[in-house]
């Protein structure tokens, strides 16, 4: 017998394509990224300085 | 008396509105959203697109309806040669990069929104022009590299015929599949680390929705000179492709050679005709194609070599002919119908049928290779066109004899004798004229 995690979850092929148009957008996309991770990325290193 | 609508079942994706033909118009009935979208587009700069011969003309009748310029001959890419598909993808990209400094965008990049006039491209979805939102990435990027940047580099790099591809799958090549023809030697090709690998990475990655969302990615304030930057590296790396081997297994494009008397009878008997649509199947280079454009208003041209569609292509281009597209097709296995109800892509015979078709050497290429008998192939030519003109190589023919020498099948049905039986079943022979004595052309009217 096998198991299927998240079988349910739908897939949108596209997102991973929005991503890279961010990544191949030179210092703009650095903006974007910043701008969409910055709280992910100030706890992450938040955690390395504690 | 009212027009009879016909609905296009292809048009089913726009929620602007749905396309019908009425008494051989092309139109499209706006729903509210339409409306309002037509509305938003600029009418100054539609006007200066189809001026400019970007995109169709398109005229408003009444707040509802709007009418499109017809396209004389639908075409998609799984038939069109490299350098037709090379057209389109440019013209696309040529596209946004006028629109974008404008507020404007391509929403999306199906292969089937460019179309050709001659070998001219043009948009023919007027619709998939919208205003630039604030922020927004390019919705139809990843449609722009499966349906055209990935065929053209799989042509280009490794040779891959993409047709039968296109073919069978109206969405194109797969970030996945093209990532497995490219390996770590291919990493210096431009593109490949990018639009391929790093696409496909994310592709398995990133591909549930509510990682990275529209509104996520809006309120980040994505901006418009990147989506610009993407479009001109994008139009960089196209115009640096080429094909350099040739994929043409029989080498027909190199077979045709000039016949003054064949030139002469195709001339008189198209002339005679004046048909305003003309099919040219089995057309290698297009020799005669190019001459029944003198007389015809377009020519739709059909082989199943592509090296001898692209030899058409130029010489098309040579000869500065605006009515003839060069297309690659097999007749013994036409273009199906594809996507949804089989329409978003139509069959070949759902696109029309022509005043006059040109059926040159063609029956005992079909009848030995196919082996598609003679009174098939009659019979459904009769009901294509009214008018066709038809050589006939007899079975003694050098050519017949080269092409029937390795296949186990008895041709001995196969006789002029029975050619011309079938011929009276379903059509009149307005003219004929031998042109050796193996080989004759008939001008052939339908019964």
């Amino acid at each position: 017998m096998c198991f299927v995690a998240d079988a349910h979850a739908y897939i949108d092929p596209n997102t991973g394509s929005v991503f890279l148009q961010i990544l191949i957008a030179g210092t703009a996309g650095v903006l974007v990224v910043w701008r969409i991770f910055k709280n992910k990325i100030k706890e992450f290193l938040n955690k390395l300085w504690k | 008396m009212e027009i009879k609508k016909e609905y296009d079942p292809g048009s089913h994706r726009d929620p602007a509105g749905r396309v019908f033909y009425a008494d051989g118009r092309v139109c499209r009935e706006l729903t509210l959203q339409g409306q309002r979208l037509w509305q938003a587009l600029a009418p100054e700069l539609i006007k200066d697109l189809a001026s400019r011969s970007l995109i169709v003309d398109t005229r408003q009748m009444s707040d509802a309806v709007l009418e499109h310029e017809r396209i004389p001959f639908l075409s998609y890419a799984y038939e069109w040669p490299f350098s037709l598909l090379k057209k389109a993808a440019l013209h696309h990209l040529s596209l946004m990069a006028e629109l974008i400094p404008k507020g404007f965008i391509l929403k999306d990049s199906k292969s089937t929104n460019i179309q050709f006039m001659g070998l001219s491209p043009r948009l023919m979805d007027v619709f998939s022009i919208e205003k630039l939102t604030a922020g927004d990435p390019w919705a139809g990027y990843s449609d722009f590299c499966d349906a055209f940047l990935y065929p053209l580099m799989l042509r280009a790099h490794k040779n891959v015929p993409y047709q039968a591809w296109l073919r069978g799958s109206i969405n194109g090549i797969s970030p996945e599949v093209m990532a497995r023809f490219f390996g770590l030697l291919d990493f210096w090709r431009p593109g490949v680390l990018t639009h391929v690998k790093l696409r496909a990475l994310l592709h398995r990655k990133w591909n549930k929705p509510e990682q990275l969302s529209r509104s996520t990615v809006q309120s980040a304030k994505f901006p418009a000179e990147a989506i610009l930057k993407n479009v001109y590296s994008l139009k960089c790396l196209i115009e640096g492709l080429s094909v350099s081997d040739s994929n043409s297994v029989q080498g027909w494009a190199d077979y045709e050679s000039a016949n003054p008397a064949k030139e002469k009878f195709v001339d008189e008997t198209i002339a005679r005709w004046r048909p305003a649509t003309v099919w040219d199947i089995g057309s290698n280079t297009g020799v005669y194609s190019r001459i029944a454009a003198r007389h015809a208003k377009t020519v739709a041209a059909f082989d199943r070599d592509e090296d001898a569609v692209e030899k058409a292509v130029i010489e098309t281009e040579i000869e500065r002919l605006h009515n003839v597209l060069p297309l690659i097709m097999d007749w013994a296995d036409p273009s199906p119908g594809l996507g949804w109800e089989l329409g978003e892509e139509k069959s070949i015979f759902s696109r029309g049928k022509p005043d006059a078709v040109l059926y040159l050497a063609l029956v005992h290429h079909l009848a030995v290779r196919a082996g598609i008998p003679i009174e098939l192939q009659l019979k459904k030519l009769s009901t294509l066109a009214p008018r066709v003109l038809i050589e006939f190589v007899a079975p003694e023919d050098p050519m017949f004899r080269r092409i029937a020498m390795n296949i186990c099948r008895d041709f001995s049905e196969y006789t002029r004798a029975s050619f011309l039986e079938v011929v009276n079943r379903f059509f009149r022979i307005e003219k004929q004229a031998a042109l050796a004595e193996t080989r004759t052309l008939y001008a052939l009217v339908s019964i």
